[in-house]
């Protein structure tokens, strides 16, 4: 019985926060910031979801996620006039995986080292733009203005995103792909002694990530109109925030990518706005501070406080 | 336990000579032997203060496996403290060696005590996201107080030349490289020949046994963090006076590159950190030249991505050991 | 010289393995610690060195309190273990293995002594000092790691697995260097060996452990000539 409650619970909570989300354009429409802001954490949810999956589940420290998004804003930029829109959005992420490819021969390193291997593609691919007039070269793509633009009709497909991203993620993980993963994500040499052929799996989860984040790369051009190389493969903001959103909010958990965005996305938009000059300093603090009370990720926290509640009740 | 696969290594080292000598045969048939020498010189002076550069990095790695994202900054902290000890005090920036060594090493020891023994223990992410949370606070703090305008240290003694055969070179910077050099060599001895150094090496190869013959592994952990937090300071400073140097530069440049170095030349030896800190310093400058300057820092993921094709023991050897 | 083991549990998280464990090891006594594999000798011994730390009961070495030590600690009070596995530090010299395990300041004082000392033991290490110890043998690595050991002239050396893959000539080398530790430099001594004639032959006292508690204690000779001790470690006496 009192599964059922909780179940309700639970059900209620995800209709009311869905109700909210889906409002919120009206509900700020004379602050599109907001709404642009609240985009925003939609991609940023998209890409660290995505790469918990490869690298939190799989322990694949992948670090050419700034590739896979760039690569689909790329898409987006030269195809935008002759491809219909969400197609477009659907190419982004295909090409990302077709670009994900180049990171295979680095599957055979392990660990650190794999990592250091995957965050060259982002840079291989900048330098092949920069220097090539036909993808824009430095100066970058512009996107054709839609006749209709708000930020409503790109809020929406950005919150759908990270949604199916979540879903999607959420069901394989759950599946026997899933099960293969984490294993291989705890201990990859026990995993290929019992079988699991590793590689498979790393490359299979390589492309959901690449996947979405090249979708949500997409996305993201076709609202900002403008891609460039420095910007679309930019490290700092499409691989390392996403990873540390992550990090933050606890790896390896569904809840982790989401909390962990919401907290890395709130407090460096409050700081930024409010405290410019003090910002870097205060967010970097922050960082440190949860790092060192919260060194499981946030999300492990509340998974405690949770199982302290149940045990107490039953 | 030995070093698997010589054969793999004499492969590597054959083809790090291969490389090297076509560049070499390039650059005369275009440059000339004289322009040779002086990129040549450049590039080893660049390579020396890397690798100062790159030894704390590797040590804090060796001993305690952590990935320290805040090095760079650490770096041009002691820049900073340098330049403003001599623009306000007029402080010369050899006598402030020490002074950026005590200051950083003063920072090195809070950073210590209240970030890194917390989380060490924990596993890598919180160090990642800790010291990353440092980087940026620290970035943020110097972009605060000394703006992000480039800044050097300059003496009156900076712009002299001097030739040393058919090359012209800055003689602050044969300087530098000559106290760097110095600085390693005191470091290699102290490494090999020091209880405490061996203490390091022990606690590097294997942590729990040091435990177990009497070594109070928290201790070298501290202590390696403020010699190492030092040493920061001390290639911070060297950096001031022989280049320019602001702010961000800490995480893009010299982070990056100390990490390539000690991928390239190993965690465990001075020797090849230094080694691999010439390469690096080489490849810059020789492709800046043909490449072009904006190239430069790209060039050290270049090496990283040859150091890590060509190792035969993973990323910092099969055992990360000093 | 005293070392009291009382009554301790040791669990690795949830998983219990040691069970009201007490022995003790009186002054100047060769004691030996026998059990099949995974009793938990080797779990014991870290305890006693303090790498692990007991739910419950007490550890006392010369009425101190030995708990709150910290491994190092135990080190100072003349505690040594030498490890099972002959865990060398690889990619250092012989020689720098062994003055390693002199790190505290009162071993630094008689370094000189103790090495001279260390090395008449094992000449061979002597020859082999500025080798790399990933490059000896199996029996000289065992030597090095027991030289590591004695070089802060502790007055309780402990042995995990002393002979554990070595060849019988070695072995037989190593226990009658463990007899002199215990008879001529009056060292005391817990041994912990598989080859159970070996360890009962040159012990005064020992103690069976099995699944983690103590089965059987008593007088060496009584243990070696028990049905026990027979049955249980037939092939092995």
């Amino acid at each position: 019985m009192a599964g059922v409650k909780k179940a309700w619970k639970t059900a209620v909570g995800v209709v009311a926060a869905l109700f909210l989300l889906v409002s919120v354009p009206f509900l700020f429409s004379s602050y599109p910031f907001v709404t642009y802001i609240i985009f925003l954490l939609f991609i940023y949810i998209t890409l660290a979801a995505s790469w918990n999956f490869a690298g939190g589940y799989g322990g694949q420290m992948n670090l050419a996620q700034a590739a896979f998004f760039g690569a689909g804003a790329y898409t987006q930029a030269l195809l935008a006039k002759t491809v219909p829109p969400y197609f477009c959005l659907l190419l982004g992420g295909v090409v990302a995986v077709a670009i994900s490819t180049i990171v295979i021969p680095c599957f055979r390193l392990k660990g650190t080292y794999f990592a250091i291997g995957t965050l060259v593609l982002p840079e291989i691919i900048k330098v092949i733009i920069i220097n090539r007039e036909e993808l824009g070269g430095a100066g970058g793509l512009h996107l054709p203005v839609p006749t209709q633009y708000q930020i409503a009709s790109y809020y929406y497909p950005s919150l759908i995103l990270a949604l199916i991203t979540i879903l999607i993620t959420y069901l394989l993980i759950r599946s026997s792909f899933g099960y293969s993963l984490q294993a291989m994500g705890d201990d990859e040499d026990a995993a290929e002694s019992i079988g699991i052929a590793t590689l498979k799996y790393k490359i299979l989860s390589m492309f959901v990530n690449a996947f979405f984040a090249g979708i949500a790369g997409a996305l993201y051009a076709s609202y900002i109109l403008y891609v460039q190389p420095y910007q679309a493969f930019d490290m700092v903001n499409w691989t390392f925030y996403p990873i540390f959103m992550v990090l933050l909010g606890g790896i390896r958990t569904m809840k982790g990518p989401i909390l962990g965005s919401i907290i890395f996305m709130g407090l460096y938009y409050v700081i930024t706005l409010y405290l410019t000059e003090l910002s870097l300093i205060i967010f970097g603090l922050l960082l440190v501070v949860i790092a060192v009370f919260l060194p499981e990720g946030i999300s492990s926290k509340i998974t405690f406080k949770l199982r302290e509640k149940k045990g107490s009740g039953s | 336990m030995v070093p698997k696969s010589y054969d793999k290594i004499r492969a590597k080292q054959a083809t790090i000579i291969a490389v090297l000598l076509a560049i070499l045969f390039l650059t005369i048939s275009y440059f000339g032997y004289g322009w040779l020498t002086q990129f040549f010189a450049l590039g080893v002076i660049l390579g020396g203060i890397y690798a100062v550069a790159a030894i704390p990095f590797a040590w804090i790695y060796g001993v305690m496996r952590f990935f320290n994202l805040a090095h760079g900054e650490l770096i041009i902290v002691g820049a900073y403290v340098s330049y403003w000890l001599f623009v306000i005090a007029q402080i010369d920036p050899f006598v402030s060696l020490p002074l950026s060594f005590a200051f950083l090493a003063a920072v090195g020891f809070i950073y210590y005590k209240v970030i890194v023994s917390r989380i060490r223990k924990v596993g890598v992410n919180p160090t990642l996201v800790a010291s990353f949370g440092l980087a940026f606070a620290l970035q943020g703090l110097m972009l605060l107080i000394c703006r992000a305008d480039p800044r050097a240290i300059l003496t009156p003694y900076s712009k002299v030349g001097i030739s040393i055969g058919p090359v012209v070179l800055p003689l602050i910077r044969v300087i530098v490289l000559l106290v760097a050099v110095t600085i390693m060599i005191l470091l290699r001895y102290f490494l090999m020949r020091t209880f405490f150094g061996r203490a390091c090496r022990a606690v590097s190869q294997d942590w729990e046994v040091s435990e177990m013959i009497g070594i109070n592994s928290e201790r070298i952990y501290m202590l390696s963090f403020i010699l190492c937090s030092g040493l920061a300071g001390i290639a911070g400073t060297l950096i001031g006076m022989a280049y320019s140097f602001e702010p961000t530069i800490g995480l893009r440049a010299y982070l990056l590159k100390s990490i390539a170095i000690t991928v390239l030349g190993g965690v465990g030896s001075i020797g090849g950190i230094i080694a691999g800190g010439i390469v690096l310093g080489l490849a810059e400058v020789f492709g800046a030249l043909f490449l072009g300057g904006g190239y430069r820092d790209a060039i050290a993921f270049i090496i990283l991505i040859l150091a890590i094709s060509f190792k035969p023991t993973g990323l910092f050897g099969k055992v990360a050991h000093l | 010289m005293s070392l009291n083991v009382e009554n301790v549990d040791v669990a690795y998280g949830d998983l219990q393995v040691l069970w009201g464990v007490s022995l003790e090891v009186k002054s100047g006594e060769l004691v030996a610690l026998i059990g099949s594999n995974g009793a938990g000798k080797t779990t014991t011994l870290k305890t006693i060195m303090g790498i692990l730390s007991p739910k419950s009961g007490n550890i006392k070495y010369l009425e101190s309190d030995l708990l709150k030590l910290k491994p190092y600690e135990r080190v100072k009070k003349g505690i040594a273990i030498v490890p099972e596995g002959r865990r060398l530090f690889p990619y250092m010299s012989v020689l720098d293995n062994i003055l390693v395990g002199a790190y505290s300041r009162e071993a630094r004082e008689k370094l000189k002594d103790n090495l001279e000392w260390v090395f008449s033991l094992f000449p061979i290490l002597k020859e082999r000092k500025d080798q790399l110890a990933s490059t000896l043998s199996g029996g000289e690595q065992q030597m090095l790691n027991i030289a590591r050991s004695l070089i802060s002239k502790p007055k309780l050396i402990m042995f995990d697995e002393l002979s554990f893959g070595l060849a019988p000539i070695v072995v037989s080398k190593l226990v009658d260097t463990v007899h002199r530790l215990n008879k001529e430099e009056h060292m005391s001594v817990l041994l912990v060996e598989q080859n159970v004639r070996n360890a009962l032959e040159i012990a005064d006292y020992g103690y069976v452990l099995e699944n983690g508690r103590v089965m059987l204690k008593g007088e060496a000779k009584d243990l070696l000539a028990s049905e026990y001790v027979k049955k249980a470690f037939l092939g092995t006496i």
